[in-house]
């Protein structure tokens, strides 16, 4: 018995076979109506009816239209397919969090790395326009910055390192210190690889973040600057007391910054992928919602009424059972 | 009394028996004995009623099923087991089997890889460990892979068919049985208007035979009373 939709009650055939609704016998059709007929009748409908009781039961009880496949295949078929939707939807919204925050926290160092470089910078302007023995206090106060730098670079989120690519557990930059004599000499290394980090965001698409340190920091051999070689030049110009130098590496400082500039707004085009996806599985999975409970939740009130009917109809039989069983002919002669 | 392809059951003086045997798939077949008592399995001459019922569905519906989860489970192991093993593990060891078993029934996780989940070969490069996860991106993308039946539907495709096919088969056997059941009650009922006994008939009849005998007694009795009558006379 399908439930929900059909026939309120199966009628089974045979009570009432051969006769008009007002009672009348059709023409051609001869029905003896025995004891048996009557009783075995009476049997397959209330049979019939207690199953509607028990569909209507089930589905008030469950609140769902579809208790198993056979109640209705294709809808449950659908059923199915939304439900693997929903999970990647909330899989798919987990990964764009994950993306967000760690854009969140890369952009967020980028913006103190930027805004130090910025301070390295007005301090070798106002360097280069003076020669005084500030440029030693100056040196100083650069060496500072550029260990903050350093220390930028190599951030972590979640214990793993945010520029050195796939290396998650490796520093991505470390200063050679093996022989250190004097501070021209150090240089600072890439540890890291070139990989990214990947989120699944949507069906076959997935958003790729770059981690690679050195587009950001360490990219002369590519072409572009070497942000600690820059502030190293700088800081030895200023111990020297050299204003070449000084104003030649200040202006340097402003293309280190581009180059970090760059990769932020590269980073904040992502984020507003990665946002835009966001907000188009926030409003999709309402729809899907919808969609799953139109095709199992079951109509309630319906449910309700047909049930309350399906009662009567059942009453009713039974007190007819209980009238037609008992009398005959024989009771009657005693 | 003949039961599968003319075998008998009970003859005159004679009854022969039927039996069970377990089969290779730990399940019961029915077995005829002959009179020494050697059985002959008749599984295949049953073709009707109840029993071929049970039979079609024990042998027929159910394993066929189980088939498809099976190819299922299979296909989703030797997928995702041959991409784990091309990817490298924590430490930089080659993957694992990431399934262990044979099919629907023992699939489970390699025990090593449940112990100790650094196991899990998420990256495509031994030397990139710590941070690639572009073989668990690789295992992710088989969802949306055409893998099953014959490379035209995805695992969750194949699954939700089957869950589509079982819950059809069910509907598809509950209409066959309310529509014979439906004609076995509408011949019941024409049996039992030929043959049924109904009581008022029978009263009826009861009380038109008891007053016939009534009357014929009474003829009886008025003969007897006219012979009476005769014979005083004499």
């Amino acid at each position: 018995m399908k439930g929900g939709s059909g026939p309120a009650v199966r009628i089974p055939v045979g009570l009432f076979c051969g006769y008009r609704n007002d009672g009348s016998q059709k023409k051609g059709m001869i029905m003896r109506v025995t004891q048996n007929t009557v009783t075995q009748s009476l049997v397959r409908y209330l049979t019939a009816q207690n199953e509607a009781l028990y569909d209507r039961q089930t589905i008030i009880a469950s609140q769902k239209r579809i208790n198993k496949p056979s109640d209705d295949p294709i809808a449950m078929g659908k059923v199915l397919d939304y439900r693997q939707t929903l999970a990647s939807i909330d899989q798919y919204r987990t990964n764009i969090q994950t993306g967000m925050t760690r854009l969140d926290v890369t952009e967020s160092t980028l913006k103190l790395v930027d805004d130090l470089l910025q301070e390295v910078r007005s301090v070798g302007q106002t360097e280069a326009g003076r020669t005084t023995e500030s440029r030693q206090l100056a040196a100083d106060q650069v060496k500072k910055l550029y260990d903050q730098i350093l220390d930028l670079a190599n951030a972590t989120h979640n214990d793993n390192y945010m520029f050195s690519g796939y290396l998650t557990k490796t520093a991505p930059f470390s200063r050679d210190d093996s022989q250190p004599t004097t501070f021209d000499q150090y240089t600072v290394r890439y540890n890291g690889d070139t990989g990214d980090a990947e989120f699944i965001v949507a069906t076959n698409s997935k958003v790729t973040i770059d981690a690679d340190g050195q587009p950001i920091f360490h990219n002369a051999a590519a072409g572009g600057l070497n942000v600690f070689d820059i502030m190293r030049d700088l800081i030895v110009g200023l111990e020297n007391d050299d204003s070449d130098v000084i104003s030649a590496q200040t202006g340097m400082l402003d293309q280190a910054r581009t180059q970090i500039n760059n990769i932020r707004a590269a980073n904040s085009s992502i984020y507003y992928q990665l946002e835009i996806t966001e907000r188009h599985w926030q409003n999709y999975k309402p729809k899907i919602k919808e969609l799953m409970a139109r095709e199992e939740e079951a109509d309630i009130t319906k449910a309700v009424v047909e049930l309350q009917n399906i009662e009567l109809a059942y009453q009713t039989t039974l007190a007819t059972a209980a009238r037609i069983i008992q009398p005959g002919l024989v009771q009657f002669l005693q | 009394m003949l039961v599968a392809d003319g075998r008998p059951l009970v003859g005159a003086g004679q009854q022969w028996q039927l039996s069970t045997q377990v089969n290779t798939r730990n399940l019961h077949d029915v077995v005829w004995l002959d009179r020494s008592g050697t059985p002959t399995n008749i599984i295949s001459d049953i073709d009707g009623g109840q029993l071929k019922g049970y039979l079609e569905v024990r042998d027929g519906i159910i394993p066929a099923d189980m088939n498809r989860l099976d190819t299922l489970a299979q296909t989703m192991m030797t997928d995702i087991n041959a991409l784990h093993q091309a990817g490298f593990a924590l430490d930089g060891s080659a993957g694992e089997a990431f399934f262990n078993g044979l099919g629907a029934g023992n699939i489970a996780l390699n025990p090593n890889i449940a112990a100790d989940p650094d196991l899990i070969a998420a990256a495509a490069d031994a030397l990139t460990v710590p941070g690639d996860n572009r073989q668990a991106i690789a295992i992710a993308n088989l969802q949306y892979q055409l893998t099953m039946n014959g490379n035209t539907a995805t695992y969750h495709d194949s699954y939700s068919a089957l869950i589509r096919d079982a819950g059809n088969e069910v509907l598809k056997s509950n209409a066959y049985y309310h529509h014979q059941s439906d004609m076995l009650a509408q011949l019941e009922n024409r049996r039992e208007s030929i043959s049924g006994v109904s009581l008022d008939e029978e009263m009826i009849h009861l009380i038109k035979f008891q007053n016939a005998y009534a009357a014929a007694a009474k003829m009886i009795s008025a003969a007897d009373e006219m012979l009476q009558t005769v014979l005083q006379m004499i």
